[in-house]
């Protein structure tokens, strides 16, 4: 009765623990792409950090020919052009702070060919519940991970990436008899993957053009 | 999933026990963190810098409500020491000399060795209560610019903001909010080392100067 009470719970758990994904892709592989060393992967907001250092651990398996410069040596070794306020925000911007010597120089001296803008957000609303058999949480999870990424030799943006999963979770405690319970949705290893599988999918393309 | 397994755990909790409280913090901020040196060349400006009482002595008293809690911080947040650290740290890597100055001058004075002075206040201070995007905290500065006789040039606005996606970092709220002002800090630091000459009457009385 046990078992089968445990296997209803997680044909139910599976079923809502599944996720929906809406993803745009505007990467133009980059006809240059294998010659790239150099990667930053970059959170504009020290709080994306989760995100970035995600889509990098995959790219690195993806792509073991190139290097990465984690992006809090960037922010530091860049200071104070690449805080959250100050950061380029379009081609234009970087255009124009890559003019500046002492930038240029350093951008050189680290070796970073390829900048790649990360920003994201987990969203979840949940709302309690109580019934005669227990109680617990339900609720929507939703993570979205945007990417620009800049050809730093070149100065052209390659492209953006805009992903997002939503999932179902949930979880709580039966009283009679006891047990607990949880449906999780991982959304953000969802997005993150299918991010970097994108952006790797993207340098690995030799053949394509980019938009200055 | 933090939050999820979060929110259950305070709702087992809360059912067997039901709190209210008010906790007051006394925060004592003394430090900036440390910065890089900067990717920007010291403009060739003798600048004096003025520190009023309520700049250097700042402090304010902050009500912060807990969401879906009946739990309130009162936060005290003494952060004149920080103010002063800040702009001594900040200023003599903007400009080339910086002399300390103890008063303003008034029209009858003429303060010799300096082409302008820099007066920084505190314009506001705020932690709005946490929402779904996390933890903020604002601090906006009014820098005031003088000439050396004592007319002043022109007040400029700068913000800096402090997020965190969570308060379950398992931190404690004094430790929170010393990490999130130093933030904000870095956040006004760069924006004055970057966008000091883009100020219209700065730029109209240093365009030589700015230039270089």
């Amino acid at each position: 009765m046990k078992f089968k009470l445990l296997c209803i719970i997680f044909i139910v758990s599976v079923m809502f623990g599944c996720t929906k994904s809406q993803i745009k892709d505007s990467l133009n592989a980059n006809s240059l792409a294998n010659q790239y060393t150099t990667v930053t992967i970059f959170p504009i907001n020290p709080t994306d950090k989760e995100f970035a250092e995600c889509v990098q651990e995959k790219l690195k398996h993806d792509l073991q020919y190139l290097k990465f410069l984690q992006g809090d040596k960037f922010r530091e070794a860049m200071f104070p052009w690449f805080e959250p306020n100050t950061a380029p925000k379009n081609i234009e911007e970087l255009s124009a702070l890559l003019t500046k010597p002492l930038v240029k120089k350093r951008i050189e001296s680290l070796g970073v060919e390829l900048l790649i803008y990360v920003s994201g957000y987990t969203k979840e609303e949940y709302s309690p519940f109580i019934s005669i058999v227990g109680i617990g949480v339900t609720g929507e999870r939703e993570t979205r991970i945007l990417v620009t990424i800049w050809d730093l030799n070149e100065i052209v943006r390659v492209g953006d990436t805009d992903i997002s999963f939503e999932g179902t979770v949930g979880g709580g405690s039966g009283i009679i008899p006891p047990f607990f319970y949880i449906w999780p949705a991982f959304t953000e290893s969802e997005a993150c993957g299918e991010t970097a599988e994108r952006i790797s999918n993207c340098l690995k393309n030799k053949s394509s053009n980019t938009d200055k | 999933m933090k939050k999820l397994a979060f929110i259950l755990l305070s709702l087992f909790v809360s059912i067997s026990l039901f709190f209210s409280c008010t906790k007051i913090n006394n925060i004592e901020i003394n430090e900036i963190g440390t910065y890089p040196t900067p990717l920007i060349k010291p403009l060739p400006l003798r600048v004096g810098v003025y520190y009023g009482n309520d700049f250097a002595t700042f402090e304010t008293t902050q009500k912060v409500k807990i969401p879906n809690t009946d739990l309130t911080y009162i936060d005290h947040v003494k952060m004149g020491k920080a103010n002063t650290v800040l702009f001594d740290t900040i200023l003599p890597m903007v400009f080339e000399k910086v002399t300390p100055i103890r008063y303003l001058p008034k029209e009858s004075d003429h303060m010799r060795d300096v082409d302008l002075i820099v007066e920084p206040a505190v314009h506001s201070y705020s932690i709005p209560s946490p929402t779904a995007d996390g933890v903020y905290i604002h601090i906006v500065y009014d820098i005031n610019f003088y000439l050396p006789a004592g007319e002043q040039i022109c007040s400029w606005q700068i913000e800096g903001t402090g997020h965190s996606l969570t308060q379950i970092e398992f931190k404690t709220e004094v430790t929170a909010i010393t990490e999130l002002t130093q933030m904000a800090m870095r956040e006004v630091a760069a924006n004055f080392m970057t966008d000091f000459c883009k100020q219209a009457d700065i730029k109209k009385l240093f365009y030589k100067k700015c230039s270089q």
